[in-house]
């Protein structure tokens, strides 16, 4: 098995709507990923650090991870922030890795935030617009909401599936979220409550929509090599992609295949030589219950127009054949946006030690998270292995 | 001799009393653009004018875009309104010399709200635009017997250049295109800065707005405004928007630009932007009119753009709904409105 890096340390604050600041999140998620280091490790190991975040609010756009090598407590180590929008969290992973099979450093740091709630709405909903196509989407008045609306109802046309396929997205990663004491909702919710919702993009309701979330995420990443000089049961990185696609959804062939995530995944399977059926579960990037299903199928797990019918069966729960986000995902945990992807790490890192609590699933051995920038113009997929 | 030889009309009317009123999102501005359209021949080209001359009640700003709109850069020509300003343009345009090339003469009236009158009526009254060519073939000022008496001219802006036209085209009524009519009588006492329904405030700050800076807006306009792509003359392909480089075989160059058809696009996705899910720009839209759809259509083979619906409809766009679409103010920005074409349910054109 070609592993590439191993995770050695995993944290993670509450996510929400939080009093912290940005400060105090990077320092409590930094934290604790060390001390979950269960053989220790020494701050002034580590090589090199990067940043997950868009910057939203505007507050520290410029120069933000030399922010995070004051908090992680590292002075003078290098850093870079990655920035791929919601994406963010995974192309700093797959930049991290990169620095460790490149030989640079034998440990990194990798951490993703985001401080989402103390701007007014107004200001809010303009950073949840600029990482769509402005010159053209955004002119005719949507945000990500509205371009995911848009999908979902072409979605539901062209595969004639009813809306009750993403309410039960919705539904599903409530109950898992009612298991995680970071998740920012632990409170189920019933295919009742979605339908009922107020509209905001129709067909989407505000219940097929991820929250605005502040939280913070941090994972120690190191040479494969090195890894159980660090603890005895390391999580392995076994394969990466990573893909584009044209920034407006208006320019693409396809509304209902994000090509991004389908790149992302082929090469990631390649890389691990792994098979679909050998991956045990699955975390999506379910910014929008429409999103979760476009997942399923475009990263190999249903055919087209048919995650619907697996999400409405229960195959995609915790006790279903492939469970999917049991952490609650975006929708239920929250997306804090440069913290989502290193968040969905963190969650491989406790369910492929079994430290998962009340929502472990049985013995995990292989993962994938996907993380999307946008409406599918970035997109990073990573598989991960226990052993 | 130089004189009118073709003509248009746009007279918006108004969903709830029917009358000659422009809608919240039309000024001054798009109801000219929207005249001007319908001047295009069957490929949806409009002639190159080379002078351009306005009556009315145009926003200055318009002095800028209708320019752009029709892709040239030739000074704009403002002659003062009402029927007084017609005949000085129309006698400013029909001196120019034989080869000079046609001159275009718009004219605009924001009336009101007036009871909707026929095209073929000069009384009429209410909002309305009329464009005309003025070119070698018409009948020219010294021979217009019924310049010389303006006491029978009808009042206002296009009702005077509408009766000026018609007198013209009933001797050739070919290529006069109207969308109902109501050529307007009134000259309004407003100022032309005002351009419009007072529903949102061009210089109202609009914080944080989907910032595209004004040149990124420029550069965008002949696709913006008028659905200008690049045909590759190597591979054939259709870029659009234009962008300098061909989507398929990425040539830098060669390219043909044609306007893609402004009526009759299908829709492929649709959506309904409520509950807080609108960019800031569309705030006071929002508060002060609730909802709005935005469509994705396709307007021709793999040539897709978003449009925000507009006019009557509301609710959810069905996947296959024709539309047609017009130019119309989009948000305030910059201390001006930005402009963009919106669509409405499909009406063949008349």
């Amino acid at each position: 098995m070609g592993h590439r890096a191993a995770i050695v340390g995993a944290g993670h604050t509450r996510f929400g709507v939080l009093d912290a600041g940005p400060r105090t999140l990077l320092r409590e998620a930094v934290d604790r990923a060390v001390a979950s280091v269960d053989h220790g490790v020494d701050r002034a190991d580590v090589g090199e650090a990067f940043l997950a975040t868009l910057g939203f609010g505007g507050w520290q756009i410029g120069n933000s991870s030399a922010m995070l090598a004051e908090e992680a407590e590292m002075p003078g180590v290098a850093t870079t922030r990655v920035e791929n929008a919601c994406a963010s969290g995974g192309s700093a992973i797959r930049a991290a890795v990169g620095a460790l099979e490149r030989g640079e450093h034998d440990l990194v740091l990798v951490a993703g935030l985001e401080k989402m709630t103390d701007v007014s709405n107004a200001r809010r909903r303009y950073w949840l617009g600029v990482s769509g196509d402005t010159e053209w989407e955004r002119l005719a008045g949507l945000t990500f909401a509205g371009v995911y609306g848009l999908i979902a109802s072409r979605y539901l046309s062209e595969h004639s599936v009813s809306a009750d396929a993403l309410a039960a997205v919705a539904v599903k990663n409530h109950e898992n979220g009612a298991l995680n004491p970071n998740a920012q909702f632990q409170k189920r919710i019933s295919i009742e409550d979605v339908r009922r919702a107020p509209r905001v993009a129709d067909p989407l309701g505000l219940y097929d929509c991820c929250p605005v979330s502040d939280g913070a995420a941090a994972l120690l990443l190191a040479r494969t090599d090195r890894a159980r000089e660090f603890t005895d049961s390391p999580v392995y990185i076994d394969g990466m992609g990573a893909g584009s696609d044209r920034l407006a959804v208006q320019e693409r062939a396809d509304l209902t295949r994000f090509a991004a995530t389908r790149w992302a995944a082929d090469q990631a399977f390649h890389a691990a030589r792994a098979e679909r059926k050998s991956v045990s579960f699955l975390e999506v990037h379910d910014c929008f219950t429409i999103a979760e299903l476009l997942a399923l199928e475009d990263l190999g797990f249903a055919e087209p127009g048919k995650a619907g019918a697996l999400t409405l069966e229960g195959a995609t729960r915790r006790d279903g054949r492939l469970p999917v986000n049991p952490d609650g995902g975006l929708k239920a945990k929250g997306h804090p946006i440069g913290a989502t992807g290193v968040s969905q790490a963190h969650e491989v890192f406790l369910q492929l030690r079994g430290a998962a609590g009340a929502r472990q699933l049985p013995h995990p051995d292989r993962a994938l998270t996907h993380n999307v920038g946008g409406a599918g113009a970035t997109a990073t997929v990573t598989i991960f292995s226990a052993s | 001799m130089r004189g009118i030889v073709r003509g248009s009309a746009y007279v918006p009317r108004d969903p709830e009393t029917g009358g000659a009123r422009a809608e919240w999102d039309e000024d001054g501005f798009t109801l000219a653009a929207t005249a001007i359209e319908r001047l295009a021949d069957p490929q949806g080209e409009i002639p190159v004018p080379a002078r351009l001359l306005l009556v009315g009640d145009l926003p200055p700003s318009a002095e800028a875009n209708l320019p752009r709109f029709l892709g040239v850069a030739i000074p704009v020509e403002r002659c003062g309104n009402g029927p007084t300003g017609v005949r000085a343009a129309f006698e400013r345009a029909s001196e120019s010399p034989p080869e000079s090339g046609p001159a275009l003469l718009v004219a605009v009236d924001l009336a009101g709200d007036r009871p909707e009158d026929s095209l073929a009526s000069a009384a009429g009254a209410g909002d309305a635009a009329v464009a005309v060519w003025i070119d070698e073939g018409g009948l020219p000022f010294s021979e217009r017997p019924d310049l010389r008496s303006p006491a029978e001219s009808p009042a206002g802006s296009t009702g005077a250049l509408f009766a000026l036209a018609r007198a013209d085209a009933e001797r050739d009524l070919d290529g006069w295109r109207g969308e109902r009519a109501g050529p307007s009588a009134a000259e309004r006492g407003e100022g032309p800065s005002s351009g419009g329904r007072p529903m949102l405030r061009p210089n109202e700050p609009v914080s944080q707005g989907a910032y595209v800076p004004a040149p990124r807006y420029v550069e965008n306009l002949p696709s913006r405004w008028r659905f200008a792509a690049d045909r590759c003359g190597r591979c054939g392909a259709l870029t659009f928007p234009s962008r300098g480089r061909c989507r398929e075989c990425g040539a830098r160059g060669g390219f043909t630009t044609v306007h893609l058809p402004p009526d009759g696009a299908t829709v492929v996705a649709s959506t309904v932007i409520g509950s807080g899910g609108q960019p800031t720009e569309f705030d006071d839209q929002v508060s002060s009119r609730g909802p709005y759809a935005v469509v994705l259509v396709e307007l021709a083979a793999g040539v897709r753009v978003t449009l925000q619906m507009t006019g009557t409809a509301s609710g959810p766009i069905p996947v296959g709904t024709r539309v047609s679409t017009r130019l119309r103010r989009l948000y305030p920005m910059e201390g001006d409105w930005r402009y963009g074409r919106k669509a409405l349910p499909f009406a063949a054109p008349s």
